[in-house]
């Protein structure tokens, strides 16, 4: 009995592997970005699907478990590779592609392999997908393995939340200082060249009008949020790693040597950071308040994959049925909630007492690209639409003026406080690689690094800026000036 | 070879059904499914060509119209033949050419005042100068295709003017330009 039972997981063996395979290759590659939770609910689904297809695969083979093995395990290749085949069929786009003609084809394809695969010796073939399948997952782990052990060392969130009220040593004459990033807000140049946009030109006059000195030819060193951000805070020059390799920055975007030094300084520091929505292994910045809505709503119960699994799903037979697993998710209805809550609690945060420093990341207009220019939600088929961008973007100029508007009125005409509007880089006109991601055609390279940077800084001489401000030294020009610092700008 | 066939009959139906369903079935889909954006085929005279007619397209959008995924084409286009003419006496058609296909397809009009401010000039109402012209571009064949209007006069006298602007359709993508035209 109990070899017959070792017999059937033998041979479910290389089918539970090969269709859990693409989950681990795909969280291998963005590991930096995903947490161990994502992984254990994909994997789950999908060893599910390896065991429907082996029981079925018994079935149509006389329940002899090494022939059965070997026709799941082809067929589960072929599953697991479907939407790799239709994305590269669609990149290279040599004939018209649709899934109502490439899925049938496919599984007609699959069936016929799986049924002559058992023309080869069963017992052989096991052994040897067996061999090839523990290989290709074993690799996998060595790299997942001590990333998550390293992952797990790095600083605990909850280290953060908690409020150190012993922050009481800066003068009352300190400014409060607001860091204001409107992710992937493109530069005004850019929105006027080639969106054609001249609504950018009111909201330049307003910012001018507000008092803000607006560096209309800055630029990004680099289209990366995670670099910007550590360059900025730290005012130093990172390397940009290649495939955007962000867990470099994390660290010293957590404990950076601006917000070190301000609570050395005795400023309360506060972060509005919703990066946890999108990269969820990224630990809040190391601030004394921390406003984040709960990661835990990146996948809810009523949602069958949170971002992770819809990567991996879109990679496999399912994809044809994609509208089932990934509209409409609630995270977005969240993101919503958050933009307009961080847009007025940021000017509201009278409760504390003392000089603030406050850091504010919204992923606005950055995608998904899901408002219109009234705020309004546009259709979700059109979240990864660049040709909705403007409408973000429109949207996100409304949420500036009235997180600007709310900060200003906190203060009288003898206690300014500074604030820095700035986007991470401009828009990168990136293929969210998604269903219904569309971009632009005929978009300039070099736009990606055209940035908006409005600075607010009471009692500074403007004269002294000029319209290209590298964004790497809005920190030394603050210090410099409001602390008596000797920063070298770069 | 008869043997074959005969003892691999069901198989090669099989496959022979397969490829018949490949070739046939994105056909029939777009003709029974995509009810909005279809090419049209208008009446026209010989189409003549006038200095006082501008037109020009602006963008493109892909857009969603009850559950139908189209590109949304947007611009403004006038004849100024006539002074006293109004937008209103043309029917407008947007075409898009090939060197070896020509598709029409029908405009909405609606109102652009800024062309109407844009040129002080032109005595004609410009009022509705403005149009939008929806594509499904599953009905266009791979090719790039320059955009124009066609005005169809009333009276008989049809205008074609071409913009500089063009659109490349793929096996599945379809993308504009807005400049560079290699007709």
């Amino acid at each position: 009995m109990l070899r017959y039972a070792a017999q059937y997981l033998i041979s479910f063996a290389p089918s539970l592997l090969a269709a859990t395979y693409p989950a681990l290759l795909l969280y291998q590659t963005n590991i930096g970005k995903l947490t161990l939770s994502s992984l254990e609910r994909v994997i789950l689904f999908f060893a599910l699907i390896a065991l429907i297809v082996y029981i079925i695969a018994l079935l149509v083979s006389k329940f002899y478990p090494p022939r059965a093995g070997n026709r799941a395990f082809i067929f589960l290749i072929f599953f697991g590779t479907y939407g790799w085949v239709y994305n590269l069929l669609l990149k290279y786009d040599w004939f018209r592609i649709e899934h109502y003609t490439l899925l049938p084809v496919y599984i007609l394809v699959a069936l016929y392999a799986a049924f002559l695969i058992a023309k080869i010796d069963a017992k052989k073939f096991r052994s040897a997908s067996l061999i090839f399948v523990t290989l290709a997952v074993g690799l996998s782990l060595v790299n997942i393995i001590p990333a998550e052990i390293h992952k797990a060392k790095s600083p605990s969130a909850q280290n953060i939340v908690a409020a150190s009220a012993d922050a009481g040593s800066a003068s009352n004459s300190s400014p409060d200082i607001y860091f204001i990033i409107l992710d992937e807000f493109s530069g005004f140049n850019t929105m006027r060249s080639y969106w054609q946009y001249e609504g950018v030109d009111q909201f330049v006059s307003y910012l001018e009008k507000e008092g803000f000195y607006v560096a209309q030819g800055s630029r990004s060193n680099s289209a990366s949020t995670f670099h910007e951000l550590a360059e900025r805070l730290n005012y130093s020059t990172y390397p940009v790693y290649e495939n955007n390799d962000v867990i470099n920055y994390f660290n010293d975007i957590y404990n950076s040597k601006v917000m070190l030094y301000l609570k050395e300084k005795g400023y309360t520091t506060f972060a509005f950071d919703e990066t946890h929505h999108f990269y969820p292994s990224f630990e809040h910045i190391n601030a004394d308040y921390v406003f984040d809505y709960d990661a835990g709503s990146m996948a809810s119960p009523g949602t069958l994959f949170d971002d992770f699994g819809i990567l991996v799903a879109d990679k496999t037979m399912l994809v044809p049925f994609a509208n089932y697993y990934r509209i409409a998710d609630p995270k977005w209805a969240e993101h919503a909630k958050w933009i307009s809550f961080t847009a007025d609690k940021v000017g509201n945060l009278n409760e504390i007492s003392g000089p603030k420093f406050v850091y504010v990341h919204l992923l606005l207009p950055h995608n998904p690209f899901m408002f219109d220019k009234s705020g309004n939600p546009v259709d979700p088929q059109f979240y990864f639409n660049w040709n909705y961008y403007l409408g973000n973007y429109q949207y996100a100029m409304t949420i500036a003026k009235r997180t600007i508007s709310n900060i200003l009125s906190q203060y009288d005409s003898t206690d300014q406080p500074i604030i820095i509007l700035q986007s991470d880089h401009g828009a990168r006109n990136l293929n969210a690689q998604t269903k219904g991601a569309v971009t632009l055609s005929n978009y300039p390279d070099e736009d990606q690094f055209d940035i908006m940077n409005a600075l607010y800084l009471p009692g500074y001489d403007y004269s002294q800026l000029t319209q290209d401000i590298k964004p790497i030294n809005t920190f030394p020009i603050i210090l410099d000036h409001y602390f008596g610092e000797n920063i070298p700008l770069q | 070879m008869l043997k074959l066939l005969r003892k691999n009959w069901f198989h090669l139906l099989i496959w022979t059904l397969m490829i018949v369903y490949v070739f046939i079935a994105p056909g029939i889909i777009d003709q029974a499914s995509r009810k909005y954006g279809r090419p049209t085929q208008p009446e026209l005279a010989e189409l003549k060509t006038s200095d006082q007619i501008l037109a020009h397209v602006d963008e493109m959008q892909s857009v969603e119209f009850e559950s139908q995924y189209l590109e949304t084409v947007l611009g403004w286009a006038y004849a100024a033949v006539d002074p006293n003419a109004s937008t209103a006496n043309f029917t407008r058609f947007l075409i898009l050419q090939s060197d070896t296909r020509k598709y029409y397809f029908q405009i909405t009009p609606y109102s652009r005042p800024d062309i109407e401010a844009g040129f002080p000039a032109i005595s004609a109402d410009l009022t509705n100068a403005g149009f939008k012209a929806m594509i499904a571009k599953e009905f266009i064949r791979p090719g790039r295709y320059q955009l124009g209007i066609v005005l169809k006069q009333d009276n008989g006298d049809d205008y074609i003017v071409w913009t500089e602007q063009y659109i490349v359709r793929t096996g599945n993508q379809i993308f504009f330009g807005k400049s560079n035209v290699k007709k």
